[in-house]
This record gives structure tokens, C-alpha cells and sequence, in this order.
């Protein structure tokens, strides 16, 4: 009988392990996709004390990379990520610039923020905190925060995110929605929990398509060849 | 000589088959320089210099291939000075000097694959770190991605995080001027990044041709970005081979640490750069930031370069740019501690491309 009861609460730590595992894969693949070249279509919008302010992007992402292209207040930018860094380059710069995943690309929203690529290749579970939540830690010293706490909510996925001395500095909120014929994360808000606690980024999508392009321009000296694709 | 005429030749034949699908355009530049000179007996007081180019040309673009075309007249003049004595009289003439060239603004091609990428013809690229300095890079130092477009065929192949980068390169003065080039250029680079590491590795070999002489030249870099946006990079060029003799001088570096840090609010870009250089057998440092204002429309970029025993130079430039037509830059660069004949340089450069 004894024998039993360890059993089950064994079997029973152990499934609730696996399911919490699930938990952020279930987030990683949703945030990722499955893997197929797309483009999105969407708004990024900053919500200063209540003041909401629009710009349009555009987004091809994979697996391996992300693209975005934002235009705001008429500049046109390209932000790259892929395995070899974060990438930006301007209409009238002659080459990319490589930086940080925590250059800001709009409000509270920075790159790792909306174009992490791969979160498994970011993160790892360090702590099983129940069913609908766990504790992730970085794996590499350049992911742009420390630590994170995910948890299932009934419209997706919230992200709780740590600086190396424990704070909480950002929440992010994940909506799965239905665009195009596609379950996606349709909405994402970024909230500032320090500095700059008035600013709110809400990235929305609006359509996804399929689109097939050279994995090589996805490379910091091809990508300012892409500007033309999102042009008219 | 006839080799550059076949290849520009064989680069218009290519885009022939192309014309269906392409995008003509034109534009006209026209670059104004004044120097300012210290008086002297033998010299001019100043040189006044125009450079108007007219092109009309075309672009291909589909998924992976890209073809550039433009073909351009360019109209140059200057003050031409001339020393006479005349009755023990020095007498300093300037006599106005046109001359009307033609060259290929742009003509080059890129494919892209996969793995690989291919580029070829005449075109503007860039690698290595440096604001004030680009050791790395094969071509002309420039302050802050100012580049020419330079003839080159690359091949780059793509492993992950790796770069192989094979290229070759002719004097593109001479081309441009459609001269025999003065000398061939040819690298290899490894390039390894990461999101936060970057390392950079070349070997540039140079033939020139008036001097028949070899020229190899061996570059490694290091840059590491923080999570806080700093950037740091550091990078050394040694002279191997320097016209035929094996270097053994410290005068055969070129070496430079450089800080950083990219700053952006609201769309306007910050960014302050340090940079402590080894250059000749001497140390220099620089000091300089670029601002980008009104949504990039403006920018402004601002460098003091300084050495004790040096110079001690300030540059600043100041760029426009609207609808992504109409271009306007202004360049101005004082020696503020010389012996040099120079005192100031002022350039114009105003461009329209439609």
C-alpha cells in the first residue's frame, strides 16, 4: 500500500511536471509557429497615459529568423534577428547595425520583446511552480532577461520578466486569436513594471500569408535588399 | 583595359534579357568643395571644385536576383592654378578647368541563394567596425557609412553562424576614369557571430600594377555588445607583405579599440562613440556622435579626432533626406591645431533621384 501511494504521488509530480513542460512549449511553438515562411500584417501601438498612437509593420518570420519592417512618423526601418544577433538598418544607411535584444524598437516593446525567433532556444524551465505556471531561466547570458515566470490565463499567456537581480521590469500578455485561418498569438501588450510605467506597446495581427524568400537574406549584409518588399 | 570594357560589356548584355521587368530611374548630383589654403607665394589661396553627374538608368529585382544600371555623365570643374614669373614677378593665375567624363554611377548584379550569395559589378558594401577608422574594410576609411561604391565580385557562403567572404577587387578610380586599374585587390574573411559576440578574420592580398610589387595584409576583430547596449570592438591590421619586404615594424599596424552606445527615443537616434587609434607609428584618439533627428529625415554627425603630436582635426556632417529623393549633405573639416597649408574644407553635395 505504501509502495502504491509513492507510486502515485511519483506518477502524479511527474505529470504535473510534464504538463507544466507543455506549458512552455505549448507557449514556445505558439509564439513560433510551425515553422513555415510568413508574413505578417499588423500595428504596433503605444499607449501613452491612455493616448493611443498606431504605426503598420510588417513581419516575415521563420523558425531560424525574424524580420520586421516598421515604419513610424515616416522613418522606415528593418530590425533583423537571427542566430548570429539582432540587426537594424535605416532606409538612408548603407549597412546594418548590430544590437542589443534590448534595443527598444517602439514604446515598451523591445527586439527580444516581438521578434524572439526561438524561445526554447532562449529559455529553459527552472521551476515548476504548478499546472499553469513555471519559472524560466535564461540559457545564454545575451537573452535580454534573466529570468521569467510564464502562466496559462483563459485569453492565452502572461510573461512576468526578471532582471539579474530579481525585479520584475516587464509583463508581457499573450491573446491567442484566429487571423487568417491561423491560431496565432494575435495580440501582445508589453507593460513596463519600473521605468516608464505610463507607456503600454500593443502589437496586433491583422493577416498572415505565406511567402517564399532565400533564407540568405536574412543575413545583416542582404537584408537592406527586403526594404523593397514591403514597398510600393 | 580590355578586359574592363568586355566585363562592362558582358554586365549590359546580362540585363538585357531583363528589360520587361524593370524600373527605370535617373538622378543628377552635383557635389560643390571649396578649401580654404593658407596664403603662400607658390599655392592658390583656395580651390574651388564642381562635380555635376546625370544618370538614367534602370533596376531589376526579383526574389533573388537583383540587377543595377546606371550609366552617368559627370561634368568636373575647378580652379586650375599656375605659377609664372614674369620680370622677377610671381604672378598666380586660375584659370577655370571642365572636363566631362563617363562612368557607371551603378552597375552590378546580386544573387542570392540559400547558402551563398553572389555580387558582382560596382556597388557600396561595407564590414568591420570603426566610426572614424575602418581598418578592416578593403576599401577607402571613411567617417560614419559614408562609402563609395567600389567594382568588386564576392561570393559569400553562409554555415550558421559563419561567414566565408571571397572577393576580389580592381582600382575603381581608374575604372572610372576608364583607365587601366593601378592595382587588384583580393580577401578572404571568417566572419563568426552571435548575438552578442562578433569576430572578424581577413587576409587581403594587393597587386599593384605601376610598381609591380605584392602587398599582403593580415586583420583580426573582436566586438562584444552588452544586454546594456554598450558595444565595445577591437581590431588590428598587420602589413605582412609591404611592397615585396616581410613588415617587422610597429609601422606596420593599424589598430584601434572603439566604444559605443546606441541610445533611441521617440525615434531619434544618440549615439556616442570613443575611439583610441595606432596608426603609423602613433597614437590618436577620437571623440565623435551622431545624432539622428526629425525621424531620420536629418542626422547630424559630429567627430573631434586629437594626438599630441598628431593632429587635431573636427569634422561635421549634416545630412537630409526627403522622400527618400532628394538628398543634401554638408561636410565641414578644419585642422584646428596644424602646420599644414590647410585651414578648412567645405562640401555640397545635393542629389535628386526619381
Amino acid at each position: 500500500m505504501y509502495k502504491i501511494i509513492v507510486i502515485l504521488i511519483f506518477s502524479f509530480i511527474s505529470i504535473q511536471g510534464l504538463f507544466s513542460q507543455n506549458l512552455f512549449l505549448e507557449f514556445a511553438n505558439m509564439y513560433t509557429g510551425d515553422n513555415k515562411q510568413i508574413k505578417i500584417s499588423g500595428s504596433l501601438i503605444n499607449i501613452k497615459d491612455g493616448v493611443k498612437s498606431p504605426d503598420p509593420f510588417e513581419m516575415i518570420k521563420s523558425k531560424d529568423y525574424t524580420l520586421l519592417y516598421f515604419t513610424a512618423k515616416n522613418t522606415k526601418s528593418l530590425f533583423l534577428a537571427n542566430n548570429q544577433g539582432f540587426f537594424i538598418q535605416g532606409k538612408n544607411q548603407k549597412s546594418a547595425m548590430k544590437i542589443s535584444g534590448n534595443y527598444t524598437v517602439t514604446g515598451s516593446a523591445n527586439t527580444s520583446d516581438v521578434m524572439s525567433f526561438d524561445y526554447l532556444k532562449d529559455y529553459e524551465v527552472k521551476n515548476i511552480i504548478s499546472d499553469d505556471e513555471v519559472y524560466l531561466k535564461r540559457i545564454r547570458r545575451d537573452v535580454a532577461y534573466n529570468e521569467a515566470i510564464l502562466k496559462r490565463a483563459s485569453f492565452g499567456y502572461t510573461i512576468d520578466f526578471l532582471d539579474n537581480s530579481g525585479k520584475e521590469v516587464k509583463r508581457g500578455i499573450y491573446k491567442i486569436g484566429v487571423v487568417s485561418g491561423q491560431k496565432a498569438f494575435s495580440r501582445m501588450e508589453f507593460h513596463n513594471l519600473i521605468i516608464n510605467k505610463n507607456i503600454i506597446t500593443v502589437y496586433t495581427m491583422t493577416k498572415i500569408e505565406s511567402v517564399n524568400i532565400s533564407i540568405s537574406f536574412f543575413r545583416s549584409e542582404n537584408m537592406g535588399r527586403l526594404f523593397t518588399l514591403f514597398e510600393d | 583595359m580590355k578586359y574592363i570594357k568586355l566585363t562592362l560589356l558582358f554586365l549590359l548584355l546580362l540585363c538585357i534579357p531583363l528589360y520587361a521587368s524593370i524600373t527605370p530611374n535617373f538622378g543628377i548630383e552635383t557635389d560643390f568643395t571649396y578649401i580654404d589654403l593658407k596664403d603662400s607665394e607658390f599655392a592658390p589661396n583656395n580651390i574651388f571644385s564642381n562635380e555635376t553627374s546625370f544618370y538614367a538608368g534602370f533596376e531589376y529585382l526579383s526574389f533573388n536576383l537583383y540587377v543595377s544600371v546606371k550609366p552617368a555623365f559627370k561634368i568636373y570643374t575647378t580652379n586650375n592654378f599656375s605659377v609664372k614669373f614674369e620680370n622677377g614677378d610671381i604672378i598666380k593665375n586660375n584659370k577655370a578647368l571642365a572636363k566631362i567624363t563617363f562612368f557607371f554611377g551603378d552597375i552590378y548584379f546580386s544573387y542570392v541563394g540559400n547558402n551563398f550569395a553572389l555580387y558582382f559589378g560596382k556597388r557600396i558594401f561595407h564590414f568591420g567596425e570603426g566610426f572614424n577608422r575602418q581598418y578592416m574594410f578593403i576599401g577607402d576609411s571613411v567617417l560614419n557609412d559614408n562609402y563609395n561604391a567600389l567594382y568588386n565580385a564576392q561570393v559569400n557562403i553562409y554555415q550558421g553562424n559563419i561567414t566565408h567572404g571571397l572577393g576580389l577587387m580592381p582600382d575603381t578610380d581608374s575604372i572610372d576614369k576608364l583607365e587601366e586599374p593601378l592595382y587588384y585587390l583580393g580577401w578572404y574573411s571568417i566572419n563568426y557571430s552571435t548575438s552578442s559576440l562578433g569576430l572578424l578574420g581577413i587576409a587581403e592580398y594587393e597587386y599593384n600594377v605601376a610598381d609591380n610589387n605584392n602587398n599582403l595584409k593580415l586583420g583580426f576583430e573582436t566586438s562584444y555588445i552588452f544586454n546594456t547596449g554598450i558595444k565595445v570592438y577591437g581590431n588590428i591590421l598587420y602589413d605582412l607583405i609591404n611592397q615585396n619586404n616581410i613588415g617587422s615594424s610597429t609601422s606596420n599596424i593599424n589598430s584601434q579599440i572603439g566604444i559605443n552606445y546606441t541610445w533611441l527615443y521617440d525615434n531619434h537616434m544618440l549615439m556616442p562613440v570613443v575611439e583610441y587609434f595606432y596608426e603609423d607609428s602613433h597614437s590618436f584618439y577620437s571623440i565623435a556622435i551622431y545624432a539622428s533627428f526629425f525621424d531620420s529625415l536629418f542626422s547630424l554627425t559630429a567627430s573631434f579626432v586629437h594626438s599630441p603630436n598628431y593632429k587635431m582635426h573636427f569634422i561635421t556632417m549634416a545630412t537630409l533626406n526627403i522622400d527618400d529623393q532628394f538628398n543634401m549633405s554638408f561636410t565641414y573639416n578644419t585642422p584646428l591645431n596644424t602646420s599644414d597649408e590647410l585651414l578648412n574644407i567645405f562640401e555640397l553635395s545635393l542629389e535628386y533621384n526619381y
